[in-house]
């Protein structure tokens, strides 16, 4: 078999760098049971998982959410087809159990129809801010249900089609929270 | 300024509202200073949301990780046993025990020899040269190596030209013998199916492959 002969120079070096998909590398080897490779994986995706727990949730619940998100992710590996990027596949996996993690949905819509409370407890944005860091304090201040619409939406890119069924929600209601979420942030930043 | 502006100009952000709102939300803001500056702000906090970072927990987690993955004594990871396929009864013939066999004396020897003394003593260290015996053969896993191995064997072929031809002689000959050996795996479990002994060969033979193909593929990139 000559693997070198077919299609030659027909990638670019920069073309090449892409195509080095190295999750798609270690996540064979990590299905086949190479946990040195899954933590290659760990390293590489770590950053995002963390940040979207710490937005989720809590700052203090992060850290071990996170780890809940590996140990899943890894035990759940088998079921991972390459239709998606191993990235993506992750990202779906740990909103899934950051959701779990906030209870039943039975739970969640009485939290949303509760969460109805003003916002005015939240503090006004520094004088010298640092625009991300601000509105990460910000998102702290938020009720729990406008906060993971606004997180799912505005930071990840889901659809209100999508947050609607991962949160067990009416489309309307997704909409109306993010909107909420975004006037309380604006209050905030231009105050 | 009345609520009932303002609540449309989150989906007019988004571009979700449906053209005649579009157009009335439009004309509206021509006319509402206030709306202006609220619709300003809101644009605002949606570029701050969007352009946030992602930022490393503040210490390493992986400790945790691992120590919650199974590790047996014998210091290997060992996937839950729910990823592992119902252990069956060994059943193969003579014939299918000897084809293994050789292929098993003909891959730890020629493969390890590459392995071993590669072409390019300073290359990195990849990983699968101290791999564990596999323990795992799910279908899952064999469709994520085959994806792995297309994606490699498009790396070596654009980089042909930077290796030199004892390296690639040297590729060749042993991709050929993993080929056969996974030829013939493949054509063992066709006839015995249900064989896990077959079914674990093959899974470590395109393993071996996936293995050289990456040490391959680092030899590519640390000669561009």
């Amino acid at each position: 078999m000559d693997v070198f002969s077919r299609g030659a120079g027909a990638l670019t070096k920069q073309q090449r760098t892409t195509a080095i998909n190295q999750d798609a590398v270690e996540v064979a080897l990590a299905a086949s049971g190479d946990a040195s490779a899954f933590e290659r994986l760990y390293h590489r995706h770590v950053d995002r998982v963390h940040s979207l727990a710490r937005r989720m949730i809590d700052f203090e619940l992060a850290d071990e959410v996170t780890q809940d998100v590996f140990v899943r992710a890894w035990e759940k590996l088998h079921t991972f087809r390459g239709e998606a990027a191993f990235g993506t596949w992750l990202h779906r996996l740990a909103v899934n159990v950051i959701l779990a993690r906030r209870g039943t949905l039975g739970q969640q819509r009485k939290r949303f129809v509760e969460s109805e409370a003003p916002l005015q407890t939240m503090p006004s944005r520094s004088s010298e801010p640092a625009a991300g860091m601000d509105l990460e304090q910000a998102l702290t201040h938020l009720p729990k249900g406008a906060r993971q619409v606004f997180v799912l939406h505005d930071v990840e890119g889901y659809r209100h089609e999508e947050i609607a069924t991962m949160l067990g929600l009416a489309e309307g209601t997704s909409k109306s929270q993010l909107h909420r979420a975004r006037m309380a942030l604006r209050e905030h930043l231009t105050r | 300024m009345a609520d009932l502006w303002t609540s449309k100009l989150s989906e007019y952000i988004d571009g979700t509202l449906p053209a005649p709102d579009r157009q009335a939300v439009e004309r509206h803001l021509v006319d509402c200073a206030e709306c202006r500056v609220v619709f300003a702000d809101l644009r605002t906090v949606v570029t701050e949301a969007s352009a946030l970072t992602d930022t490393p927990p503040t210490s390493d987690l992986w400790q945790g990780i691992a120590g919650r993955i199974s590790v047996g004594g014998d210091g290997i990871y060992h996937l839950p046993t729910a990823q592992r396929q119902h252990s069956r009864r060994i059943s193969f013939t003579i014939p299918q025990l000897i084809a293994a066999g050789i292929a098993l004396v003909i891959l730890s020897g020629s493969v390890g020899r590459f392995l071993v003394s590669g072409p390019a003593s300073d290359a990195p260290r990849l990983p699968g040269s101290d791999l564990p015996v596999l323990q795992v053969t799910t279908p899952g896993s064999r469709v994520a190596v085959n994806q792995a191995l297309v994606e490699l064997q498009q790396i070596l072929e654009a980089g042909r030209g930077e290796l030199d031809s004892t390296t690639i002689g040297i590729l060749e000959t042993n991709l050929a013998i993993i080929d056969r050996a996974i030829e013939q795996a493949q054509k063992a479990i066709a006839a015995d199916p249900a064989n896990g002994y077959l079914q674990d060969h093959l899974a470590a033979t395109m393993r071996q492959k996936l293995v050289l193909m990456r040490q391959a593929a680092g030899l590519v990139g640390t000669t561009s």
